[in-house]
Formats: structure tokens, sequence, C-alpha cells
């Protein structure tokens, strides 16, 4: 029952989709407003049915259905509940349809939210919204069919991969996709105002807070990962330079960039052009994510299983989307010129370049390096391996730039900067620099790098701190607040800004935390019998025994640790090697115990005749990383709140 | 599983309980092995890899470690055997040097025609007669400037 | 056109082209770098009698070296084509055909042996140095070594059908008579 229903709402969806677009083309064509009315609700109805498809693919798995073979591959019997019901994007044909769900959802949503407000533009958006939602279905049905039925109906299921059995791995693609998915919208409105030969700013102002949102996912979704790999695949690091790691990060890159670009044009009306390439480049990019991904292509740990006909259709439709995108906005680009003026090479819009110009160069360099074995193995048939190491070396310093520029950037006034004003901004984040460096020496870090790292960092917060502090000044001295209220006062009045310091400050947090965890580490590798113990840092470990361990699917062993520290025990941790009974390959379940420190980390390897080997790491400050991205989203959320009627666009 | 943990519980019973230094040994070969790829995995190195071919070529490094190689000694014979292919980052020569310099290249052509646009967009400089303020108005306008700027 | 107009349409269809090509390569293939170089020299002891075998002892004979395993399902479908290398080229002195055990455990590969049959001696290789040396990484692989120790060709994967008769007619068969490999198509 539950296949012929989820089944029939993808092929309608697919038939639905096709009409929309059919329809949203004709109202462009003959500028006939039921044709429009017809395309939206189409939109409508297509969401309507991918959420029936999506309620039937929840209830196969919930009621363990395995005359589906998606459910077969992806769940079995003794599948924990929370596991069960997400288990739906665990693999690759139910992560599509969640995909192609949440495009539908936002188009949907779209639709209805500017439907007054930007009547020429709706046509636009519909169309390339059904064209793009009849991609994914086309794929869908003909190719990635979760609904497909079972060859034998099994009594349970194969189970899901216990390396996904976790928080973070659950909420991972949903953030992602709603980032990808996000872009989509100020993509279909860029093509629109492309197509139209129209920019104004109402645009931009309509599609600010879809880009917020979809960069906040898209934020959200790479740090899930990174936050996933290091709780649980126990290798003490949570970011690889995996190709799809990569995919996913040079969209982001690009939405960063483009977040950034498209404030100059709010603000002075330039760049327009420019502004349309960044966001075209970074839906394209989220097109080539998938591609990169579900392709096979690239050799990666994270690939789904591949199938050539899926990457031969995911690359005609990337094409198709490429060209049209591109190729429109080399023939109409040009009707898009601004008049470009710059008072001065020393000020706001041209810090805005130079942010866009490191921002490119740093996704350029992803880019060129995923993608290099490729391009070697095609021309010269030689492989290489293009892994972290080369990254480390070559993004770290286009990084640390990127920070100053983040630091020097809001220092600068729109138009022009007399020498007199810079030099006011910057003397306190200077001396503040100056200080925090000394004290870090101090502190007895001699290594140039962090020291460099840490000396940005103390600079910026220094800007961040200076402008909360002016605003409260005038706030102050304009009502007459107290200090504390003056500050709030002026949040509010202007919560962009302040949105943005607060995102900036949540950056600042995850370089500090970047920089300690990585230039800081130890990590140490021993044999154990019980009693033994072995130093860690400022640390004592010592193992007092194991014991056995079991859960729902699973059964293992864990070594008992005392963590002591001057005599004193600390904490005791407990590492897990587990054998899930779906899996013949052992997972490790590493032990962590975190503080705004230090992680104390610590892995079970495996017995051997000498003892227990284990692996203890000792990460510095890899918390900051993890509430750093949420002072982030509490910035961005700041930054959302701040209301602005929609203004119904001039014709 | 369940024996060698109770065998383990037992010799800890009977055996000197010690303050355990991590292998120096053990610290290069991880060091050496992070350079390594494993060849049959999807982009994991050697020191992180489960799989058998993975722990064989550690145990590889560890034992010419042991007879005193040199990591170069270990790499070049690695990458000798199973082409660059085997390292971790692609070795600095011919056409890889694309890839080592191309980020930089790029930056820097990248702020250069930055910097020509920029001075062809800007403004030129309008010649126009105009007292010139005085020291105390200047100040006071640079003041009035710089208090708007702030908010 | 104007510049940044050139530039787009040149990567796109750059990077549209690249994804092309990729659909048709294997990014797990790992291409040889060992044809035309000296085969790495061992010494290793053979499997049933004990016996070590060493590579430079085999200088001026034409050597096939096959990798294998007991668990490896491809060895399996290929080991009735190498009894029959074996039975047909064994009889000249100049030929010599050597089987490595390759990530096993010998009771298995003896076992494996036992059960379908051996007409040529193999080597174990317990710490996979022999593996590594010759730049294996699956099995089954099979080495061509001419008379002066270089290799002449590796063939990954087993030796059935066409690729049996290009190792018996284009590879074993010419050098035995003397004539220098072209290829080793």
């Amino acid at each position: 029952m539950t296949h012929v229903l989820g089944q029939f709402s993808i092929m309608l969806a697919l038939a639905l989709a096709a009409a929309g677009s059919l329809a949203a083309v004709t109202s462009i064509v003959t500028a006939q407003p039921a044709w429009v009315r017809s395309a939206r609700n189409a939109i409508y109805l297509v969401f309507v049915l991918l959420t029936m498809a999506m309620g039937a693919l929840e209830y196969a798995f919930l009621s363990h259905d395995y005359g589906l073979k998606y459910v077969a591959d992806n769940s079995n019997n003794t599948l924990p509940g929370f596991y069960l019901a997400t288990a739906l994007w665990g693999g690759h044909e139910g992560s599509f349809l969640l995909w192609a769900w949440l495009l539908a959802l936002y188009s949907a949503v779209a639709a209805r939210l500017h439907w007054r407000t930007h009547p020429q533009a709706m046509p636009y958006l519909l169309a390339i919204s059904s064209a793009l939602l009849l991609g994914f279905l086309c794929l869908i049905v003909f190719l990635a069919d979760p609904f497909e039925a079972a060859k034998i109906r099994a009594a349970d299921g194969a189970g899901l991969n216990p390396l996904l059995q976790d928080p973070g791995m659950v909420f991972h693609p949903p953030f992602l996709y709603m980032g990808y998915v996000g872009f989509s919208i100020p993509f279909a409105f860029a093509m629109a105002a492309l197509l139209r030969g129209k920019v104004n700013e109402e645009w931009i102002r309509a599609t600010r807070r879809w880009t917020l949102f979809a960069w906040l996912m898209l934020t959200f979704g790479i740090v899930l990962g990174g936050y996933w790999a290091y709780y649980e695949l126990g290798w003490g690091g949570y970011w690889a330079w995996d190709p799809v790691e990569n995919a996913s990060f040079m969209p982001w890159l690009v939405g960063t960039a483009f977040l950034h670009s498209v404030m100059v044009q709010e603000t002075r009306r330039m760049f327009k052009i420019w502004n349309v390439f960044l966001i075209i480049a970074t839906f394209s990019l989220t097109l080539l994510g998938a591609f990169l991904v579900r392709s096979g292509v690239v050799s990666s740990v994270h690939s789904f299983a591949s199938d050539p006909g899926r990457g031969v259709f995911i690359l005609s439709f990337m094409t198709i989307v490429l060209v049209f995108s591109f190729g429109t906005l080399v023939l109409r680009g040009d009707r898009l010129k601004s008049e470009v003026e710059i008072d001065s090479m020393v000020s706001r819009e041209s810090a805005f370049l130079f942010n866009n110009l490191f921002f490119l160069v740093a996704m350029a360099t992803v880019f060129v390096g995923t993608l290099y074995p490729l391009m070697l193995e095609a021309f010269t048939g030689s492989k290489v391996t293009v892994g972290a190491p080369y990254y480390n070396a070559v993004f770290l310093p286009i990084m640390l730039a990127m920070v100053v520029l983040m630091g020097i950037g809001p220092l600068l006034p729109w138009r022009k900067a007399s020498p007199e004003v810079l030099a006011r901004n910057t003397l306190l984040p200077a001396a503040l620099a100056v200080l925090g460096t000394l004290a870090t020496i101090a502190a007895g870090v001699h290594e140039i790098y962090p020291l460099f790292g840490l000396a940005v960092v103390y600079f910026v917060f220094g800007t961040i701190l200076r402008d909360f502090h002016t605003g409260a000044r005038g706030s102050q001295r304009r009502e007459g607040l107290s200090y504390f209220s003056a500050l709030l006062n002026a949040i509010t009045r202007n919560k962009r800004r302040y949105g943005g310091l607060i995102v900036h400050f949540g950056v600042l947090m995850m370089i500090v935390g970047l920089i300690g965890s990585s230039v800081f580490r130890i990590e140490k590798d021993v044999v154990l019998k019980p009693g033994d113990s072995f130093a860690l840092g400022s640390y004592e470990v010592q193992l007092k025994g194991v014991t056995e361990v079991s859960g729902p699917n699973y059964s293992g062993m864990a070594a008992i640790l005392d963590v002591l520290q001057a005599g004193k025990q600390v904490v005791e941790l407990r590492p897990e090697k587990r054998n899930y009974t779906t899996s013949s390959m052992p997972t490790t379940e590493a032990a962590i115990n975190e503080n705004w420190l230090r992680d104390i980390y610590l892995v079970l390897d495996k017995p051997t005749g000498d003892g227990l080997i284990i692996k203890g790491y000792l990460n510095p400050l890899v918390k900051w990383i993890w509430s750093g991205v949420m002072v982030i989203g509490l910035g961005t959320a700041l930054s959302l709140w701040q209301r602005r009627r929609l203004m119904k666009e001039q014709a | 599983m369940r024996l060698i943990a109770l065998l383990l519980l037992l010799l800890g019973l009977t055996v000197q309980a010690a303050q355990v230094e991590e292998d120096e040994l053990e610290a290069k070969t991880r060091d050496l092995s992070r350079q390594l790829r494993c060849l049959v995995c999807q982009g994991e190195n050697v020191w992180e890899s489960h799989s058998d071919l993975a722990g064989q070529m550690r145990d590889h490094v560890r034992d010419h470690l042991r007879a005193g190689e040199s990591p170069e000694q270990i790499k070049a014979y690695l990458e000798s055997r199973y082409g660059d292919f085997v390292l971790m980052e692609p070795p600095r020569h011919g056409l890889n040097w694309l890839l080592w310099l191309g980020p930089f290249v790029l930056l820097s052509a990248g702020a250069l025609l930055l910097r020509r646009q920029l001075s062809l967009w800007r403004k030129p400089a309008v010649k126009v007669e105009i007292a010139a303020l005085s020291e105390e108005q200047k100040r006071k306008i640079d003041g009035e400037l710089a208090r708007l700027e702030d908010e | 056109m104007k510049g940044w107009k050139i530039a787009i349409i040149v990567v796109v269809v750059a990077v549209i082209a690249l994804f092309w090509r990729g659909l048709h390569m294997d990014p797990r293939f790992i291409p040889t770098v060992l044809e035309g170089k000296p085969a790495m020299t061992f010494a290793a002891q053979e499997i049933n009698s004990g016996r070590i075998w060493k590579l430079e002892e085999l200088r001026g004979k034409v050597v096939v070296l096959n990798f294998w395993a007991s668990w490896c399902r491809e060895c399996r479908a290929e080991h009735e084509n190498l009894l029959q290398v074996q039975e047909r080229f064994g009889s000249n002195k100049d030929f010599v055909m050597l089987g490595v055990v390759y990530q096993d455990q010998d009771e298995d590969a003896r076992r494996f042996l036992k059960e379908w049959g051996s007409n040529y001696p193999h080597l174990l290789d317990p710490k996979g140095e022999v593996g590594i040396g010759y730049g294996v990484s699956g099995v089954p692989e099979t080495f061509l070594i001419d008379r002066n120790g270089i290799i002449s060709c590796k063939h990954v994967g087993p030796l059935v059908g066409s690729e049996l008769e290009k190792v018996m007619e284009r590879w074993i068969k010419p050098m035995l008579a003397g004539k220098e490999l072209k290829s080793c198509a």
C-alpha cells in the first residue's frame, strides 16, 4: 500500500513539476497572469505530494517494511527508534528524496512570501524552481527510486551502517541540504533579474534573508560533519580535506563571498553583475558537490555507492544548469552594468572586493586540489594524491589573510577612509594584539605560525569590542542610559550590524579552536597492562581494567581508564570497541572529556599479547570550535530578526 | 574477546604496574605513516586505515625505521613501487608545481587585477579652487565625521 | 568578447569536459610504475617444501609471478588456467612459474592448494614485503619478468578468456622464443 502511494506521489509530482515549468514559461512568453497562478499551484501540489511520499517512506521504516529494498538496505529490527526514523536519509535514494522535498518546501514558501511583492519576478522564480524540481524528480523516478520493491521480502534488514548511528550524522544531511536548497531561491531571483534585464535593490533585500539562512544552514551542516568525524570516527580530528568534504566547503566559500558582496550592492548599487556571478557560482557548486559525492568520479570515504547511470544524469543536469545560467550571464550580463565609481582604494567597498578575491581564491584552491588528480590522470595517465598535507600548507596562509581582512573591513567607512580615522580605529585593536601576543608568549607558546594567527585574532577581537563600545557610547550620549542598557539599545536598533559582529566573533572562536587543536595537540600511542599509566600533557592516564559492554544492536568491550592530575582523579573514561550485529568491521567509540581548555580523547585500539593498545590525544580548545558555531548561529539569528517590510518592486 | 580481557585482568594483578612511555619508534612510525596513502582505501592515510594492506605498510615502515633508514628513504622506496599515488601530497616536480604555486599565483594575479580595476574606477580628482580650511575647522569636521561613522 | 566572458566560458566548458571524461575513468585503478624496472629480489619460503627461493637464482629464465589469496574469488576463477600455463610451458627449462600467497593465513592457502591442485611452487610472504616490493595492491596480479630480471609486464585481474590467451601467446611464448616484447597488450 505504502509502495503504491509513495511511487504514485512521486510520479505525479514529476508530472506536475513538468506542467508547472511549462505554465511558468508560458506566462513569461504570453504575460498572462492565469498561467502564473497555475505554475504556483503546481509547486504547492508538488510539495504536498512529496510530503506524502516522505510520509509513506517514513512509515515504511517505522513499520519495518522490508518489502522495500531501500528500507531493507538501511535498517533492521534492532535499530533504535531514533536512528530508525532518521534512516530515511541514510542512503542515496532517501537522501535525494529529502533534498527534493526541501526544494519543494522552499519553493512553495518563496512563492507564497513573494507573491505580492515580486509579481514581475514570480514567473521566472516559479519556472526555475519547477525546472529544478523536475530534474531532481526525474532522477528519483528513473534512477533512484526509494520505493523500489525488494526482490524477496527478508525477515530482517541489513541494518544501518554503525558509523551513521550518531546524532551528528543524523542532522548533518538535513542541515547541509537546507543550505544547498536555500541558495536556489536567491539563484532563481538572480536569474529572473538577468532574464528581465533588471536588477534593483529590492531583489537583494528580498533574498538577503534567504541567503543568510541558507548560509547558516550550510555552516551548521559542515560543522556537524566535522563534529561527527571527531566524536564518531576516533582519529582525533574533524576535517580531512576529503573530496566530499571539499564539495560542501566550496559553495560555503563562495556563498560567504556572495553574502558580503551583496551588502555593497545594497548600499552602493554596485557590483550587480558580480553578485549574479557569485550566486550562480554558489548554486552551481552545490550541484557539483552532489555530482562528486554520488557519481563515483573521485574516491572518498564518504561516497555513496556509486552508479554510473546516476553520474551521467547528474552531470547532464548540471551541464544544463551551468550552460543556462552562465550562458545567460554572458549574453545578458551587460544589461546590468552599473556605473561603478570608487572614491578611494582604501574604503569598505574595496575591502569587500578583496574579501571576495580571497574567498574566491580559497575556493579555487580547494577546487583545483580536489580535481587535480582527475585532471592529471585524464592528461597523463599517472595518479597522485592531494591530501591534507597539501591543503594545510596552502590553505592556512590564505585563511589567515581572510581573518585579517575580517578585522579591517568593518573599520573602514564607505567611500573613503581618512588616515586619521583609520589610525584612531586601529589603535585599540593593535594594542590588544600586542598585549595578547605577549601574554601568549608568556604562556609558553613560541611557534611563529600560531603566534601570528593569534595576534590576528586578538586584533580582530579588538575591532569588534571597539565597535560595540562606540555603539554603546553613542547610544548612551543620545539617550542617557546606563552603559548596559545603551549597549542593548544600540544592538536592537541595528540588529544586522551587531549580528554580523557577533558572527565574526563566533568565527574568531572557531579559529582559536582550530589553532589550538591542530598546532598544540599531543598524541600518544601506548601499550598498557592493567595498572600501567602514561603521561598525556599534564595528566596521567591509568588503565584500571576492561569490561564488557552491550547495547540494543551491539556488544563489545570497554577499557576503564582513570585520568589523574597531580594525583587526583579528574575523570574516568571508557573508550569502547563495539561489534554491531550487522557489521563485520568493529567500530571504535572514543571517550572524550571536554572543557574550555582541552579535550582528553581516548581510543581503545585493540588488545594484543603485550596489553591493550590505547591511543590518547590531548586536544586543546576543541570546545571553542563547536561553541563558536553556536555563536555564529546566534549572530545570524539576530541579523535575520531585523525586519524590513518587503516593498512591492517598482515596475 | 572475553578471554583476553580476563587474562589481562589476571596479568594486571600479577605484574608490576608501570609508568609507560610512548615508544619513540611508534611515534616516528605514526608521523611517516600519516604521509603515506592507503592504496586500497578511499583517501585514508596508512596510519588511520584499518585495512590489511595498511597494516602491512605500517609494519614495513616500522621495520625499516628500526633498521635505521630515514623517512625519506622509506618514502622513496614506496614511491618507486607504487608511484606518486602512495604519497599524501603530490611531489613537487613537473606539472605538480601548478598545484603548489597555483593558489599564490592566483592570489597575486587577482590582487593586481583588482588594484588595476579599482584605480580605473576611481573618480578623477576634481580640481576646484576652494578656500583652504583652517586647522580648527578641519579638526572639527573630522571629529563630527568620525562620530557619525562610529554609529 | 570581453575577457571575463571568455574566462567563464572556458572554465565551464573545461570543467564539464573533465567530468565527462572522469565518468569513464576508475578512481580506484592504480597504474603500474614498475614496467621496465628491475624486479625486486626476494628470498621467500615455499609453502609446502620449505625451500627458499631467491629471484637472483632465476636470472636467465623467464619468470611468471602470480599473487593470489585463498579468500579471493577471482583467484579461484583463474586457478585452473594457471595450472594450464604451467602444464604448457613448464617443460621448458627456461620457464619458471611462481605463486605468492598474499595477505593470507598459511593454513588456508595450503588447504586451497590441496583442494584445487598445484603444479608449481608457491611462496609465503608473511610480512607482505614481496607484495610491497612489487607494488601489489590487490589480488590477483600477475607479473612477467624477463631473463635480465626486469619486469616486462603486469596484469591486474584474473587470467581468464582473452587475458589468458594474451599472457600465453603474446607474453610467454615470444619471450621464451627469444623475442623482445614491444608492448604488454
